[in-house]
């Protein structure tokens, strides 16, 4: 007996960003997003009946097209990460030095890309992501005095001397 | 619009990405409160000391980290008092030389202990017989600084008047004895 062996293409999603761009996406990739994933299952998006076609767009209105292709991009390359247990990932030490050569890379970005990252990730839940990110950002404070931190990120300096100095005062002597 | 290039290992992106005028300067102040105190939770006492002196709004970030930071832990606690002064020192191994030390007394002892972080106030202060009054309550405010960032095994008071501020004081500031030994104390009658 021969039985027709059925060829099955990746399910599909569409995604759209908030300048009306519209993504295709496949469903094994975007499951790292907590936000898609639970919208998917909410709205039976995994029927299989219906074609990519006259499928719903997810709209993700916090994220702008070129933000969403790059985490779209990062999704694919972790497609294959294990589940992450949360609980674990609770009692792990913090450390920053142990983010993938590939992410290294993917976030050596401007200042304005990697912030976008951090609000797209934090936007569509996606852990992996937005810890890597902030760990990127953690090693960008690392080592550095307040003067060099505030011209890095541009911030104002709202202290007066005097408070500047007596914050400095009292953390002075029990540095590590 | 400004234009930023995206270079990855495989491929290059060109990205038109304009954000909106708020967010255009100090992109780091303005992230979500729950993002900020995520990237904190991955600096180091001495990180977060520097952050703290950054801004107002990152201070109350860095502060708030340094409180749930895990501390560590140290062998024992030293308050002691003698006819030179007042003084604590911090030991991270029993048999080792005190990490911190912090006295308000008269000089020499100090230098001699070869302490790695010290500080000494000396040149308005008369120094005590034993026993003549408590431990000053600005002693108990650097050491509150210090056991933000250290628990200890065991508190060992040397030579210490105990009365109500005392203990009001040590109540506050030290949380964390497994274990306490009391050397040559005077205690008031109230305690």
């Amino acid at each position: 007996f021969l039985f027709p062996i059925k060829m099955t293409s990746p399910r599909m999603i569409k995604l759209t960003s908030n300048d009306d761009k519209t993504f295709e996406v496949e469903r094994d990739v975007i499951k790292q997003s907590v936000t898609v994933n639970t919208l998917i299952t909410d709205l039976n998006m995994d029927d299989e009946d219906v074609s990519v076609e006259n499928q719903m767009a997810i709209p993700l209105p916090n994220v702008d097209a070129a933000t969403l292709e790059m985490v779209i991009t990062w999704c694919k390359q972790h497609r294959e990460d294990p589940p992450r247990n949360e609980e674990e990932e609770e009692k792990k030490e913090k450390r920053t030095d142990d983010i993938p050569e590939w992410d290294k890379t993917f976030l050596d970005v401007e200042q304005s890309v990697l912030f976008a990252l951090i609000l797209a990730a934090n936007y569509m839940d996606i852990k992996g992501l937005l810890d890597n990110c902030c760990k990127t950002v953690a090693n960008m404070i690392k080592g550095k005095t307040p003067d060099e931190i505030r011209k890095h990120f541009n911030i104002k300096n709202d202290f007066t001397p005097e408070e500047e100095e007596q914050i400095r005062k009292e953390n002075a002597w029990c540095e590590d | 619009e400004e234009e930023t290039k995206i270079i990855l290992s495989n491929s290059t992106y060109m990205v038109n990405y304009a954000l909106p005028p708020t967010f255009s300067n100090d992109l780091l102040s303005n992230l979500p409160d729950d993002n900020l105190l995520h990237i904190c939770s991955y600096l180091n006492f001495t990180d977060l000391d520097a952050l703290k002196c950054v801004s107002q709004k990152i201070q109350n970030f860095a502060e708030y980290q340094t409180r749930k930071n895990e501390k560590i832990t140290a062998a024992q606690l030293v308050i002691e008092q003698d006819s030179r002064g007042h003084i604590f020192h911090l030991t991270q191994r029993s048999d080792d030389i005190p990490n911190y030390l912090y006295s308000i007394m008269k000089p020499a002892i100090c230098r001699k202990s070869g302490a790695k972080y010290m500080h000494e106030i000396r040149e308005t202060y008369n120094a005590p017989r034993t026993h003549d009054f408590p431990i000053p309550s600005l002693l108990f405010a650097r050491l509150e600084k210090l056991l933000e960032r250290y628990s200890f095994v065991r508190l060992h008071l040397l030579n210490v008047k105990i009365d109500s501020t005392f203990l009001r004081n040590l109540e506050r500031t030290v949380t964390s004895a497994l274990e306490i030994a009391l050397v040559g104390i005077v205690m008031e009658k109230e305690c």
